[in-house]
């Protein structure tokens, strides 16, 4: 009964006409922000910040929460179009993503994306009304040796993404963990891999490392077909997804919204562990895993789903605890205390219609995204028609933009180009650039915990097993390797049973 | 027009002033173009916040000649402080830091930080000052500073106390905790103060200092128990915490994180002086009180002498407390 209350009270604050109008503007200004190469949320938000400073509290939450939504949407756009993750999360819908649009069929995965994308937000905007303060305290069962033990199985299972060989998935991971690991350490405070770079202090940002890896080479590569190569354009055939599309997706985005809302919740890793492994779910349960990689409409949707799921669900300690749950929710609590409101547990209770309008005003922005965007998936498709020696110089040099606005550095440009080159190399040899992501993503934030972890624990190693939610984790994370390793055994076996 | 009214305005101020102000047509025409606020840390952070406030203040004050600010956040704030540090000293760059990159930085990284806060800036003055409070959970037995040192003292190594990273503010005032008290406790570092509150809520550690901005939510909720501040005094919004300074043993014990403005040095006094007056008519303003007093922030808005003093005095607490808790040789 509370709830209707409250829902009622958030409705009448998030449907007002100018909140609505903060909602659409906000919306409308992330999406064409952020399809922006190589601009993701974090970035479209910092520049769109002081849009609201003049703006009353619920109108400037509003706006930059449909900034955050329509950023998170527009990144995945450019990720799907022309292969460049806009964030962390995103890097998966690239895998199958690109490869749909290379096919033609760019329409089908933005609208699943799209379509994904407000199932998700919708069922997560519930999670947050229905169980959002007891939902917020899970995280602070989190520990050290949790999140430790969370990311092993995170990266366990995440070799489910690997297509091929199996070591060299795993070499492209720890290949990402050292590039991850440059910066200054948490633990020590000491810079490591810096050769005394000014630069790499605060390590490899994400846009940087993504750009390169995944758009850079791809556009080398692409320079080095010289006859006839695939072409995007002339092979686009319907728009909107087919029935067969829609009865593929279904399950995975259900799937997809389900893992998104829980691991959301948890701050700083949620988000990105999501998408990742709802395309590992994917794949292990498709009926034909080869089809992943080779753009296979599950490896969009339910990522996608997941992706905006979390994305949701990521207000939960942000809203519930006060506490950013990643540098993007940091600079909404920075806005709200612009507004001079400081952000804490009493946000709800002190402020209800703030809180519960910007719930309400999720769901409002949800649907406004999807009817702003199944519109223009054919607006998107159509840039594709751009020759590419028109389209690759473009693409090149708004990301080029885009990583410089991250830290106004232009040694981030410089270190994208290398990324680039690295990307390339990693393409000759048949080297999935997903693995290096989760490796570079994961790997820091692995060692970090750990160290944590033995440093509370005065170097005892069983805290692992004593913590139960650690255990669990392991326990799940074990389970999977064997399910890894038990059919390559059987499978020499049967070799050897056959040759014999 | 311009010009010659601005003219008969110095021509004034000669008059009214005698010569005790040199170089005066510098003075008046200021500002006459773009004022830069560089601010080292994040947009949406503390610093960005204040910055924004003044920006908007100066503007006002000063005919709507415009006033941006810009973050320039990277290496513990050294990057955005050095950049000042090499700016020309005409008073259309101005640095709003904390003192983490005048008074402790220096000491603490070495050759790593690259210019000389007493050489390369010049005070204008110093903000505001918020202490920190030393929080635990409500589980914690420890339900006064004296039972909490006691606790420290009878299992020495085994309480963990968090931070929002090495080297940062709430690191310092624990180190300096150790050194008065002469207490054995782990420090865990963490990624920035939200991560640093979220384990101390979850009870993974055992205790943390927060700056009041960050803390006083969570006191006023009852989620986390306040010991002590770390300023001199009590503050007015937390009356009933004591001061570490009040327990024996510890007096003198101050580790404040606070706000100050500053310009490259060799910025005409006068224009110091004009930036001094605005940042001071911003302290003044009832509505900023109103807005900032609660939070448990101290309004300062001391002179150039006065902070100038200030750095002096905090530069020699912290190279000490540096040397003697050896965090320097760790990094």
């Amino acid at each position: 009964m509370e709830l209707l209350q409250h829902l009622s009270l958030g409705f009448s604050v998030a449907l007002s006409p100018m909140n609505l109008l903060y909602c659409f503007a906000g919306v409308l200004l992330g999406t064409f922000i952020g399809v922006l190469p190589g601009v993701g949320p974090l970035v479209t938000i910092s520049v769109l910040l002081p849009l609201t400073y003049g703006l009353p509290p619920e109108g400037a939450m509003i706006m930059l929460a449909g900034i955050y939504y329509g950023a998170a949407y527009g990144g995945s756009t450019t990720a799907i179009l022309v292969n460049l993750p806009g964030e962390s999360s995103s890097a998966v819908t690239c895998i199958d993503g690109y490869q749909m649009a290379r096919q033609g069929r760019a329409g089908p995965a933005l609208a699943i994306a799209a379509i994904g994308s407000v199932v998700a937000g919708c069922v997560g905007t519930v999670l947050i009304a229905l169980i959002g303060p007891p939902l917020g305290e899970v995280a602070l069962k989190f520990g050290a040796a949790e999140y430790c033990s969370l990311m092993l199985m995170a990266l366990i299972s995440a070799s489910a993404l690997v297509r091929g060989s199996l070591v060299k998935g795993m070499g492209m991971a720890f290949c990402g963990a050292i590039f991850g690991l440059a910066g200054t350490d948490v633990n020590s405070g000491i810079d490591r891999f810096t050769f005394g770079m000014n630069g790499l202090a605060e390590g490899f940002d994400f846009v940087v490392v993504a750009s390169g890896l995944f758009a850079f080479s791809e556009i080398i590569a692409n320079l080095g077909v010289t006859q006839h190569r695939e072409v995007l354009p002339g092979q686009v055939k319907n728009l909107m997804p087919s029935r067969e599309d829609l009865k593929a997706s279904w399950k995975p985005i259900l799937r997809g919204t389900g893992i998104g809302a829980i691991l959301g919740v948890l701050p700083g890793t949620g988000q990105t562990i999501a998408s990742f492994a709802s395309y590992a779910v994917e794949r292990k349960l498709a009926a034909d895993p080869s089809r992943f990689g080779k753009g296979a409409i599950e490896g969009v949707a339910g990522p996608e789903s997941a992706n905006n799921a979390a994305a949701q669900t990521h207000f939960i300690p942000t809203l519930t605890l006060g506490i950013p749950s990643s540098a993007t929710m940091a600079l909404l609590l920075g806005a709200l205390m612009i507004q001079g409101i400081t952000p804490g547990p009493q946000v709800m209770t002190q402020h209800p219609q703030l809180f519960w309008g910007l719930v309400a005003s999720m769901w409002i922005g949800n649907v406004l995204l999807v009817i702003l965007n199944l519109p223009l998936v054919g607006v998107w498709v159509t840039l594709l028609k751009v020759p590419y020696r028109w389209l690759y110089p473009l693409i090149l040099v708004f990301s080029c933009i885009g990583i410089y606005t991250v830290n106004m550095s232009s040694t981030d440009v410089a270190f994208a180009a290398l990324f680039g080159l690295i990307g390339y190399i990693f393409l000759k040899l048949d080297c999935e650039p997903a693995p290096f992501i989760l490796g570079f993503l994961l790997g820091p934030m692995l060692e970090e915990n750990f160290r944590r972890a033995m440093l509370q624990s005065h170097g005892d190693l069983s805290v692992f097993v004593t913590a139960p939610l650690s255990a669990i984790f392991l326990a799940v994370a074990f389970a999977l390797m064997v399910m890894m390793i038990f059919p390559m055994i059987r499978k020499r076996k049967d070799q050897a049973v056959t040759e014999g | 027009m311009f010009a010659y009214r601005s003219q008969i305005a110095s021509l004034a101020l000669t008059v009214f002033t005698a010569y005790t102000v040199p170089a005066f047509a510098q003075a008046t025409d200021y500002p006459s173009e773009t004022v830069k606020i560089i601010t080292p840390f994040e947009a949406g952070g503390g610093t960005d916040i204040v910055s924004r406030q003044l920006a908007h203040k100066l503007e006002g004050l000063w005919n709507n000649n415009p006033v941006l600010v810009e973050n320039k956040a990277g290496a513990n704030g050294n990057l955005g402080t050095d950049i000042v540090a090499k700016s020309k000293p005409d008073g259309y760059t101005l640095l709003l830091t904390t003192n983490a990159t005048i008074v402790i930085n220096p000491q603490l990284f070495g050759d790593q930080v690259k210019y000389d806060p007493v050489k390369d800036l010049a005070p204008v003055s110093m903000l505001s000052a918020l202490p920190f409070v030393f929080l635990v959970p409500p589980s914690s037995p420890a339900k006064t500073m004296e039972e909490f040192i006691e606790m420290a003292k009878k299992s020495p190594g085994k309480l963990g106390c968090g931070s929002s990273g090495v080297g940062g503010g709430a690191h310092l005032a624990l180190e300096m905790l150790k050194a008065r008290g002469g207490l054995d406790i782990t420090h865990v570092p963490y990624k920035g103060t939200g991560s640093s509150i979220t384990a101390l809520l979850g009870g993974h550690i055992d205790c943390l200092f927060v700056s009041i901005l960050s803390a006083s939510p969570y006191i006023k909720q009852g989620q986390l128990r306040p010991l002590s501040v770390s300023s001199l005094k009590r503050n007015a919004s937390l009356p009933d915490t004591p001061a570490v300074a009040e327990l024996p043993g510890l007096d003198g014990f101050e580790s404040d994180l606070w706000y100050g403005l500053l310009v490259p040095a060799g910025t005409d006094k006068a224009i110091i002086n004009k930036i001094h007056d605005g940042a001071k008519a911003m302290i003044d303003d009832p509505e900023f009180r109103s807005k900032f007093e609660p939070t448990g922030a101290v309004l300062v808005g001391n002179t150039p002498e006065e902070f100038s003093k200030q750095i002096e005095g905090d530069i020699k607490k912290w190279t000490q407390v540096i040397k003697e808790s050896g965090v320097a040789n760790q990094l």
